[in-house]
């Protein structure tokens, strides 16, 4: 395990065990996303969109319209392209398969609109480890690589209360790793990626 | 928390899954044909006039069933590229040594080939024999890290100006075209075609080395 995906980890701990008053309700839920490759992603390497995008998040409440948490997904990104791909000291052209799977470990922090209303807004922010593992088919063989990127994902979303202890939630979430790692070619890059999704979300 | 973190490693399990399948993805690898170059960064293609390219193509590794009737079109098809590309051909084999550049066309013959073992005297022994004797440095590795299937084309370029391996530690090979999927069974115009394109496509994507022509 890297110091990065240590560090990562430690903050996810201290995320979940903050100073939350006695009682405080906890949001947890499950996620499903579609994203469109941005960055790097898009220019590079993968210009399809993901119809293949799953994530579970927990939040605490600190108080009534603030919340901390944790955040673990995954997307994959994939296409076959004849599209020649460019790196330093030479190019590859032909049939290639391509695939970019992304596993973000978020701690994240929302702040939320006045409660009362059928929606709630909010904005929030994840602060975490990216795991990209990009592989792609040319010729006989495989080339692969992994990276572990730190970076942040802001968040605009709407909570639609339904009255229960279940809700429904609607965000978009760009996803920002940073510009580091050594991917297929030897370069560094920013894979980004802007995900659109619907959590299903149970309040306790 | 603990339903919380049931989901989480649900969500994680399911997510180790989806990788595992790789949607679309060909169930055979060698289904993709594919054209690759790389060149070596610091080597001005500019500064090169003349080129060689020996009237033979050297067939690498293992059993030899690969006809050699598709030999003179891939000589053939790599001068007609260079010379579009501005570059004057040696064709005297007396004259071989006074070229800029010399390109070896090469086929691989065996399943799984594994290039970057380096094959220095399969592929440069015809002209410098010498270079067996003593310590060759592999190709680089970055060059193509993983195997070809038979009928890949690889076409060489070097500049042997300083010198060959071992009086030299660097490889001379300066650009070099992996052609993967190329001669493979197929009628005899179909292949002539793909052959053809395949070349073409290494020298297209190899901007780089055209020369710069002054009128």
């Amino acid at each position: 395990m890297t110091p990065r995906l240590r560090l990562a980890m430690l903050l996810a701990a201290l995320g979940m065990a903050g100073a939350a008053p006695a009682g405080a309700q906890v949001l947890g839920g499950l996620t499903y996303s579609w994203a469109n490759p941005a960055g790097d992603l898009s220019d590079k390497f993968i210009g399809n969109d993901s119809w293949l995008g799953v994530s579970v998040e927990g939040r605490r409440f600190l108080n009534p319209n603030v919340t901390v948490g944790i955040s673990a997904g995954y997307t994959a990104f994939y296409e076959s392209t004849t599209e020649a791909i460019y790196f330093p000291g030479g190019t590859v052209s032909g049939e290639q398969y391509r695939s970019m799977n992304v596993f973000p470990l978020l701690v994240t922090g929302h702040l939320y609109s006045k409660a009362g209303g059928r929606i709630q807004t909010y904005i929030g922010l994840g602060v975490g480890v990216y795991y990209m593992r990009q592989l792609m088919d040319v010729g006989s063989g495989t080339v692969e690589t992994t990276n572990w990127i730190m970076g942040f994902a802001p968040e605009l979303g709407f909570i639609l209360n339904k009255g229960s202890e279940k809700e429904i939630a609607i965000f978009g979430k760009y996803n920002y790793p940073a510009n580091a790692g050594k991917y297929i070619g030897g370069e560094s890059g920013s894979y980004q990626y802007l995900s659109v999704g619907i959590s299903l979300m149970a309040r306790r | 928390m603990r339903k919380f973190l049931r989901a989480t490693g649900l969500a994680m399990a399911v997510g180790a899954g989806l990788t595992a399948c790789y949607p679309e993805r060909a169930s055979q690898p060698n289904d993709y044909a594919s054209v690759t170059t790389v060149y070596d960064t610091l080597f001005s293609f500019g500064s090169a006039v003349t080129f060689y390219v020996p009237d033979s193509v050297v067939h690498l590794g293992g059993t030899d069933d690969i006809s050699h009737v598709y030999d003179s079109l891939i000589v053939a098809r790599t001068a007609a590229n260079m010379v579009a590309a501005g570059y004057t051909r040696i064709l005297d084999p007396l004259l071989a040594d006074q070229a800029d550049l010399t390109l070896n066309p090469a086929v691989t013959v065996s399943e799984n080939y594994d290039y970057t073992s380096g094959d220095w005297c399969d592929i440069w022994g015809w002209a410098y024999p010498w270079i067996c004797t003593g310590w060759i440095p592999d190709y680089p590795g970055d060059v193509v890290g993983y195997t070809y299937t038979t009928g890949t084309i690889f076409i060489h370029m070097a500049d042997l100006s300083s010198g060959v391996p071992p009086a030299v530690s660097r490889p001379p090979v300066v650009w070099t075209a992996g052609i993967n999927g190329a001669i493979s069974g197929s009628s005899s115009s179909a292949l002539a075609q793909s052959i053809a394109d395949g070349i073409d496509q290494a020298f297209d994507q190899s901007f780089y080395i055209r020369r710069v022509v002054t009128p």
